[in-house]
């Protein structure tokens, strides 16, 4: 199994306690919930495609495609009858990829012709994190890049978290270390321990970035951390304002991170509030496609993001498209078929409690 | 398994032993097999069409085996049908220089049947669209590359379902309907193939064809259940019904033969929308039911519960207990049992699948629970398929084979309904003598991570599929790697019959060679 461990930290960066593709079957359950499955069609490009390919001897570059076009929505993690770490594998192929070219070519994985590599870079070098200087017990939000030119949105999510009285935001949210982990940069291991160490003390971290709250449970497995949406609707005055009438969005990374504890989460909530949510047959969260690095205005995309949305939207036509994360709040605010539709930020529907 | 890349021209050997079934001497059918011929002038007239083929090697190993995992090949170049033109284009061409062509869906066969050796590799997967839902007819007209799951994800939002489908998330439409396919609804719809309408059709020699029961009938009833003998299936229109959340109940059974007699009683008297036998060992065999609406199910426990000879889990748990605990010896088939019992049952009744004590997305369910409980590296599924008279003794006798090779195992019997006198069965597992009910009876090894040579594994389906000789019955899977036993089974009067019809449709003998012929 290829791992992570040349970063030389003690950090644990994947799961290798869990199989790894050389336990794939080849049954293709992990392609059903596939975005990029979805909207390419091309079995090449898919989990199943790319673990298949490495168990019958292919070489890691012969796959970088398909590691590459991987939305990490996480999907395929919950339904693989094999319990592989899907995820966790396809970061650790980034990563391997990434050493592997610099080693042999003294650049990094793809260098600036890979986008999103080159988009993290650019992102993790115009970016200085601030210290988390707020002593507290108290929880602590970290927001992620998408909400940098919504303050409206982080002082009302701040509010509502607070009971009125607004939660803390970090000034260090781990941004860097998710556009690393997402692109295949390896993480500097003294970085992730100033990042946790921000954290430390807090009763509760409320992230919006699904990623990392998957990295962050492997990195500090006794943390209280969950995901924003979540957060949100822990609360009834929010739960409460959920329509029948309305889709809910799902933020599909921080889902299936969640495990099962999110699946029965999300299906009472779907019960009591009669809403339609983009959970499929399988219930697993469908992704929009869209993240920091991998959103509308980023470049090489394999998924075909108008397709995915079509599949989630399918026969649906709700009143109101409501998030829970800030990228697919630009999702459905550019896709056309929606145009009629008010899409809104899960914090948003409790505004008018506060 | 690492296969070489084998240069064009090189002529492997055949991949059936010619001694490999015992007492049934393999009979090549095909002329000879493909040696590279003509590659280069078939690649241009694709190259000419604009039908982009790859002969990347990675790309080709992602096909080099199938769900059964004990056939392995390569195709020379692997093409992505996008199109019923797509696929035209290459069976003309394939036809012109004789080249194989392999049509393949999502590659849940167990005997290679999906496995090219050399040639062409036709991935229909990428044909996976709806195309379009009929509400007023209830049908569906989709592509039929398409898994069964992706097309109930389809119909789910206009509260419709398919009728039936194997119980396999990643089974596609095309290749179910061309072998038959069985549900545990099957005692109502018959197999999968029968909720077909109508189809479109890529010929051998690659005509489109829209064809039906009543629009060339001859060609919809050869390619159904044929074996992707007569054509590639690139659309089909099917029956749809409105989706229900079934209430589903066991009786647990000790004997074999009770628990069989009790099923076909049920079946025969459709008393239940979904019937079938799923045994944990062979002394504890679960018969299920279930139901799509209340009525049927208050009709059923008036009728026919107090009739049945099986015991609720609770009776069955203490007799059990009393067997064991008489048995101290059979602990460790105890515990199997047990922990089979703790494992497996939670499965069916996840909480996100149940409202209201009944499952929401049964196919779902059912499907993740045989991925995660019977799935493996190694699919390993010999079967029979007799009359009502005959399934007993084929299920009994199949079970002793059973029991001589695996320490664990599962059969799963289910009766399928018939059209009789539809030509669409003579290539089949419908068993020419059965008539209404024709019945099925799968057994499956649980290999768990044990490694079983292929000789082990295939002397254990060997030994199943002689039962189906001698009772002279049929089976599911008799194509590829087992293909010696068609003549055995079908005799050569049909199989004659149907080469003859090939070899008119198919000159070249080019569609799906080594699956049948």
């Amino acid at each position: 199994m290829i791992t992570a461990s040349t970063t030389e930290s003690k950090l644990q960066l994947g799961a290798p306690s869990r199989p790894g593709y050389e336990a794939c079957t080849g049954c293709r359950v992990c392609v059903l919930p596939c975005p990029v499955w979805i909207t390419t069609r091309d079995n090449a490009l898919t989990l199943q495609g790319r673990a298949i390919s490495l168990k019958n001897g292919a070489a890691l570059t012969e796959v970088a495609a398909s590691v590459d076009a991987c939305v990490l929505c996480g999907a395929c993690e919950p339904v693989c009858p094999e319990g592989i770490d899907t995820v966790g594998m396809t970061l650790d192929l980034r990563l391997a990829l990434h050493q592997d070219l610099e080693e042999s070519t003294g650049r990094g994985y793809g260098g600036p012709a890979n986008p999103l590599v080159a988009r993290a870079r650019s992102l993790i070098d115009a970016w200085t994190p601030a210290s988390n200087n707020h002593h507290s017990a108290k929880p602590l939000l970290l927001v992620g890049p998408g909400y940098d030119d919504r303050t409206d949105l982080i002082d009302l999510i701040a509010c509502l978290l607070g009971n009125g009285e607004p939660i803390s935001v970090a000034g260090d949210d781990g941004r860097d270390l998710s556009w690393a982990r997402e692109a295949g940069i390896p993480l500097q291991p003294k970085r992730v321990e100033t990042f946790l160490g921000g954290l430390n003390g807090r009763s509760e971290v409320v992230l919006a970035d699904g990623l990392l709250l998957r990295e962050l449970k492997i990195w500090r497995p006794k943390i209280s951390a969950v995901s924003l949406g979540e957060a949100l609707l822990r609360r009834k005055d929010v739960r409460s304002r959920l329509r029948s009438t309305d889709l809910l969005i799902i933020e599909s990374r921080a889902y299936h991170a969640g495990g099962r504890r999110c699946t029965r989460f999300y299906t009472k909530l779907r019960e009591s509030s009669g809403c339609e949510t983009n959970l499929d047959l399988q219930r697993t969260a469908m992704a929009t496609g869209w993240t920091a690095l991998n959103g509308p205005t980023a470049k090489g995309s394999t998924l075909n993001q108008n397709d995915q949305l079509t599949w989630i939207m399918r026969q649906s036509k709700p009143q109101r498209i409501v998030v829970e994360s800030i990228a697919d709040l630009q999702a459905f605010e550019n896709f056309e078929e929606a145009a009629e539709i008010e899409v809104l930020h899960l914090a948003q529907i409790g505004e008018t409690s506060q | 398994m690492n296969i070489p890349d084998i240069p064009i021209g090189t002529l492997l050997p055949d991949h059936v032993d010619p001694d490999s079934l015992v007492n049934l001497p393999r009979r090549q059918t095909l002329a000879s097999r493909w040696r590279g011929d003509s590659w280069s002038d078939f690649k241009d007239d694709l190259g000419r069409a604009g039908v982009a083929l790859s002969e990347n090697l990675t790309d080709r190993r992602r096909f080099e085996t199938d769900a059964g995992g004990v056939a392995f090949g390569l195709p020379q170049a692997l093409v992505r049908g996008t199109s019923a033109e797509t696929v035209s284009t290459v069976l003309k061409a394939a036809q012109r220089h004789r080249v194989p062509v392999t049509a393949r869906g999502g590659g849940l066969t167990t005997e290679g049947e999906s496995v090219a050796y050399g040639g062409v590799l036709l991935d229909m997967s990428a044909m996976s669209r709806v195309v379009h839902v009929d509400t007023a007819q209830m049908t569906v007209r989709t592509e039929a590359g398409i898994f069964w799951h992706h097309l109930a994800e389809a119909l789910r939002p206009y509260g419709l379902d398919y009728l039936s489908a194997p119980l396999n998330l990643t089974s596609s439409v095309g290749g179910t309907i061309g072998v038959g396919g069985i549900d545990i609804n099957s005692p109502k719809f018959g197999c999968s193939a029968d909720q077909v309408v109508a189809m479109q059709v890529v010929t051998p020699k690659g005509k489109i064809v829209e064809c039906s029961e009543t629009v060339h009938r001859e060609l919809f009833e050869r390619v159904l259940l044929g074996y992707g003998q007569f054509g590639v299936i690139t659309e089909a229109t099917l029956m749809i019904r409105p989706y229900t959340p079934i209430s589903m109940h066991y009786f647990y059974y000790g004997s074999l033969e009770t628990a069989i007699e009790d099923m076909q009683k049920l079946v025969v008297a459709d008393a239940a929308d979904y019937c079938a036998i799923l045994t944990i060992i062979d002394k504890a065999i679960n018969l299920l039911v279930a139901f799509d609406t209340d009525d049927r199910e208050q009709a059923f426990f008036a009728n026919w519960a107090p009739a049945l000879k099986g015991s609720s889990e609770l009776v069955f748990g203490m007799k059990t207990a009393a067997h064991y605990a008489l048995r101290p010896w059979r602990l460790k088939e105890a515990l199997f049992l047990l922990n089979r019992r703790l494992e497996l049952f939670p499965d069916f009744y996840l909480p996100e699948y149940m409202k209201d004590g009944k499952i929401l997305d049964r196919s779902v369910v059912f499907s993740r629970a045989v991925w995660k409980h019977w799935g493996g590296k190694q699919m390993v599924i010999p079967d029979l398929a007799t009359n009502a008279e005959k399934f007993t003794e084929a299920v009994v006798r199949g079970n002793k084979v059973c029991r001589k090779y695996f320490p664990y195992y599962t059969l799963y019997c289910v009766g399928i309904k018939i059209r009789n006198g539809l030509d669409r069965y003579e290539l089949s597992s419908i068993p020419p003598d059965a008539n209404d009910f024709a019945y099925g009876c799968e057994f499956e090894p649980m290999l768990f991570d044990k490694i079983y040579s292929r000789d082990t594994l295939q002397s254990f389906k060997n030994e199943i599929y002689d039962i189906g000789v001698d009772m002279k019955t049929s089976y599911y899977r008799f194509g590829g790697v087992m293909k010696g036993y068609i003549r055995a089974a079908l005799g050569d009067a049909v199989v004659d019959k149907h080469l003859a019809l090939k070899r008119a449709a198919d000159p070249a003998m080019i569609l799906n060679p080594d699956v049948i012929f």
